[in-house]
């Protein structure tokens, strides 16, 4: 244990006096969790709650136009414009507003409408009813000409954009239809009786409950904070490749290796010892960005990072350096030189980033590039923290990730002790 | 021969991709308290020798014995009563001489308070006290030699082996050296060294094997040596006798 003890305070000591090795450690993710938190602030809330500027020129003034209008209106995505009096609009000026880009979407409810979609319905109904029912206030002649509700987008609006609010209308259309079918069959039939009955169309019956499905019913979306203080910890964490690494190639090619392979302790001891420290150097890593995200982001007007079970998410860090190091172990046994190891450390943590949904969250991305990313171990961490911040998951929730993660350091400290047998041959 | 510390019978070692023999056959006996001399011109099998002897390599045949342990069965053994001061600086150039080697001291489990006594004795006798708490990178290169042999003494081993201890080093830093060297074989370690210095060999060694190509070449005391090859006066002029004058690292 003693010895353990001193290898520990040699390679905390080599450390303390590695200035690049810090810096890239704390002062590199320290400034990319501010940077990226700040970037991707708008681009997330703009994905959370993106509204589209509707303007609407009601030439029906009746019950279709009231409806659409009185729907699009309490939609959460679209935000309709009052500022224009109906004196002022016209179909023109409509489409010059589009045109200049002020507003995205135009829409010209054409005069007449519920008049006649009323005829429409009245004359189908006329056909169904024994000759010689009266129904009121409909005229014998129907209208053939489709009613166009015209709509003017802004080119650059995004096509899933453009398929809600075309869809949107058009349930409004048919839901008003639907309901003018209603009361022109039930006067009809009514009349046929010889009873009065004022009947609405029953509604109601059909509710959308939305719910989001994860370990926890708290799941949701990550706000900037959520995303970036995690995922560059990350990030960070898998960086002490580059230090470590290079110290054990300083180790080797300097000289000290050598001596300590020839003392009885064993190597592993040593291997153990580094682990250990850089495990410990990552819990430091995260209560520091941990701490930014909960206390000095919010100063920036940042979200707030909520921190729900402190002791998980520290132990779960743990396996997410043990996983770092034991591939900076075997880095640093296959590359012969520091620079080699710099290189390929550097960039294999660049990919496993990319491809991890360090920069760009998972569900951003494309189907292929989902199951690409779930190869990274870079993404199993940021999918056992998502489940801790996100979820207010425990340890119990994320036992698929810590075991991937073992695998992983498994796998690479096998790589290192072949490697490691064939430089002593 | 029954007061010999080190047997080495029949080694061989040849490194995978070549062709040619680091080590052929190679017969060393070694005797207790001795200041035993490994010499040889380049890739002669002197470091190669030096590296199986410390557990850094393995050969492909052949049997080692080190004070009655057998190799590589016993290499835990064999590693507690040896010490190693390789051609390299082998320290932590940005630990200081002390944090250096206190901690190759603790790799020993030496008691604290022995450990410290020894640090302080061995670096007040080889000049660096005084700079115990500067950064090895700070050093010279003679003050770096000095506190790599320190390095290498501080479990007090029965046998040390030196890979070229005085290479690159000033005249005052060598004197140092070479005198303290003698000091410690005088009180009863076993000393074995390799060096291409020929006048350094001659005034240091108590008993010299001439490695070449990795055979063991000529064998004896120095002055046996000298005399036994007609025409030679010294160490240097049997060297170049038995191993030719054509350059081996060309």
């Amino acid at each position: 244990m003693k010895t353990l003890w001193a290898i520990i305070k040699k390679e905390m000591l080599l450390l303390s006096r590695d200035m690049t090795g810090i810096a890239l450690l704390f002062i590199m993710p320290v400034a990319m969790v501010f940077i990226m938190t700040m970037l991707q602030d708008s681009t997330l809330k703009a994905l959370k709650s993106e509204k589209l500027d509707v303007i609407i020129l009601d030439m029906d003034s009746s019950v279709v136009g009231k409806a659409i209008l009185a729907a699009l209106d309490s939609a959460p995505v679209f935000n309709i414009h009052n500022k224009y009096s109906h004196k002022d609009l016209n179909k023109k000026t409509v489409t010059d507003l589009v045109k200049k880009g002020d507003i995205k979407v135009g829409l010209v409810i054409p005069e007449n409408t519920t008049l006649k979609i009323r005829r429409v319905i009245t004359t189908e109904i006329k056909k169904q009813m024994p000759k010689n029912t009266l129904i009121p206030g409909i005229s014998n002649k129907a209208l053939m000409k489709p009613i166009e509700v015209e709509i003017y987008f802004d080119p650059v609006m995004k096509a899933s954009l453009k398929q809600a609010l075309s869809a949107s209308i058009e349930a409004i259309i048919a839901k008003v239809q639907t309901q003018m079918v209603f009361k022109a069959y039930t006067g009809a039939i009514q009349r046929l009786n010889g009873r009065a009955n004022d009947n609405d169309y029953p509604s109601g019956q059909l509710i959308l409950k939305e719910k989001a499905v994860g370990h926890h019913a708290k799941s949701r979306l990550p706000n900037s904070t959520e995303h970036n203080v995690p995922a560059w910890t990350i990030f960070a964490i898998f960086f002490i490749v580059i230090p470590m690494s290079g110290q054990m190639i300083a180790e080797r090619l300097e000289g000290p290796l050598l001596r300590l392979k020839t003392m009885p302790t064993p190597y592993g001891f040593h291997l153990l010892a580094k682990i250990i420290v850089y495990s410990f150097i990552a819990i430091l890593q995260v209560v520091i960005l941990l701490l930014i995200g909960h206390f000095i982001l919010p100063l920036l007007k940042m979200p707030d990072l909520h921190i729900n079970h402190i002791a998980d998410t520290l132990l779960f860090t743990f396996f997410i350096g043990l996983a770092a190091a034991s591939y900076a172990v075997a880095i640093g046994t296959i590359a012969k030189t520091q620079q080699q190891a710099a290189i390929f450390g550097s960039i294999s943590v660049v990919i496993l980033a990319a491809i991890g949904g360090i920069w760009v969250p998972t569900f951003m991305m494309s189907d292929i590039m989902i199951i690409i990313s779930s190869l990274s171990p870079l993404n199993w961490s940021l999918q056992g923290y998502s489940v801790l911040f996100l979820q207010s998951g425990q340890l119990s929730d994320i036992i698929p990730e810590i075991i991937k993660l073992l695998v992983f350091s498994g796998i690479s400290l096998t790589i290192a002790m072949i490697f490691e047998k064939k430089h002593s041959n | 021969m029954a007061d010999a510390l080190i047997h080495v019978s029949g080694l061989n070692k040849t490194y995978k991709g070549s062709n040619v023999a680091a080590i052929d056959h190679l017969s060393l006996q070694i005797k207790k308290r001795c200041l035993y001399g490994l010499l040889g011109p380049n890739g002669a099998g002197k470091t190669t020798t030096l590296n199986i002897l410390c557990g850094l390599l393995k050969p492909d045949s052949g049997d080692i014995e080190i004070a009655g342990y057998r190799f590589p069965e016993q290499l835990s053994d064999i590693k507690r009563i040896m010490g190693i001061v390789p051609q390299e600086i082998a320290l932590y150039q940005e630990l200081t001489a002390l944090e250096n080697l206190r901690f190759f001291g603790n790799m020993y489990q030496i008691p604290p308070k022995l450990l410290h006594q020894q640090i302080e004795m061995y670096l007040k006798k080889l000049g660096l006290f005084h700079r115990k708490n500067d950064r090895i990178k700070h050093y010279s290169g003679g003050m770096k030699r000095r506190v790599n042999l320190i390095a290498g003494l501080l479990h007090d081993p029965i046998v040390l082996f030196l890979d070229e201890p005085t290479v690159g080093v000033d005249v005052q830093s060598k004197k140092v050296i070479i005198d303290f060297l003698k000091e410690l074989n005088e009180s009863g370690t076993t000393i074995i060294y390799t060096s291409h210095l020929m006048e350094e060999a001659q005034e240091l060694c108590s008993h010299i094997t001439i490695m070449d190509r990795g055979r063991n070449i000529a064998d004896g005391k120095p002055h046996e040596l000298i005399s036994k090859h007609k025409g030679c006066d010294n160490l240097e002029d049997v060297f170049i006798k038995l191993t030719g004058k054509a350059l081996r690292d060309q």
